[in-house]
């Protein structure tokens, strides 16, 4: 098996269980209150986007590319 | 003078009453977001200075050069954002007053930390290998300076985290005072969402 499709394994199981444990704790504090929450339910939201990213470069829909041109 | 009559008052009183404690964190607190801030002005700087040479390129990347392993960097990147999440663990279970969870997950944490980092190293060889340097090329130089300012900044997390673990098991924090630890992890989290940006500019744009 090539490494390319071991890392895209990793890259989509990965995001869906970082993606799900990040969506899960911003659910639960969603409804706290204080400053540190709220910077925290900013940056878990950033990193479920990422998570995102990842994901859909696992199935290999982003990151495909060829060089791009102006 | 204030402060200083203010940090005498303190040093009479003895440890801080809840109140005082409770000040001293919001100072402590904006202290620190005010940090992050400016950090992430600096990192926007760098973003738009690569931004303007991508965008002043015929070609990008240069010809010769080929973009990074984005499988490899989605893998790498996966290892860092699961460390936000262990990060985040390990903090919710020193406020539920649980030590060896949060003993564990910030083990977890420094693990991701360092795989994250050797994965850089290991991107950088072969990189290095296949000729594309910090002075030989636009591609290079934006490529090495950020990934390189946000690995620095994951190795100084490495360090942060492991001088609040250290600080945790000698007895400083507890579940109601740990502005040390909430800082940490923020700071991880911080870390963390520069690598979302990153990523996306580096491996898929």
């Amino acid at each position: 098996m090539q490494v390319s499709y071991i890392a895209d394994a990793v890259g989509v199981i990965g995001a869906i269980v970082v993606g799900f444990f990040s969506l899960r704790f911003l659910r639960k504090e969603w409804n706290l209150k204080g400053a540190d929450i709220g910077v925290t339910k900013v940056m878990l939201t950033l990193l479920a986007i990422g998570c995102v990213e990842a994901f859909l470069v696992g199935l290999r829909i982003l990151g495909q590319s060829p060089l791009s041109t102006h | 003078m204030a402060v200083h009559t203010e940090a005498l008052e303190y040093a009479h009183h003895g440890p801080m009453t809840d109140e005082e404690y409770v000040e001293q964190r919001d100072l402590r607190f904006l202290g620190f977001l005010m940090f992050l801030f400016t950090d992430s002005i600096f990192f926007t700087a760098y973003i738009f200075a690569y931004l303007y040479l991508r965008s002043a390129a015929p070609v990008w990347p240069p010809v010769g050069i080929e973009r990074p392993d984005v499988n490899l960097g989605a893998a790498n990147a996966i290892a860092l954002f699961g460390s936000g999440i262990t990060a985040h663990y390990a903090m919710t279970r020193l406020k539920e007053n649980r030590l060896s969870g949060y003993i564990w997950f910030t083990i977890a944490t420094i693990i991701l930390g360092i795989l994250f980092l050797l994965g850089q190293v290991y991107e950088y060889h072969a990189f290095y290998h296949e000729g594309v340097t910090w002075a030989g090329s636009t591609f290079g130089a934006s490529f090495f300076t950020l990934t390189g300012l946000h690995g620095f900044h994951v190795f100084v997390g490495v360090w942060f985290l492991i001088a609040t673990f250290a600080q945790t098991l000698a007895g400083k924090y507890s579940p109601s005072r740990h502005f040390g630890l909430t800082a940490a992890t923020l700071y991880w989290h911080f870390v963390d969402v520069i690598w979302v940006v990153l990523f996306f500019l580096f491996y898929i744009y």
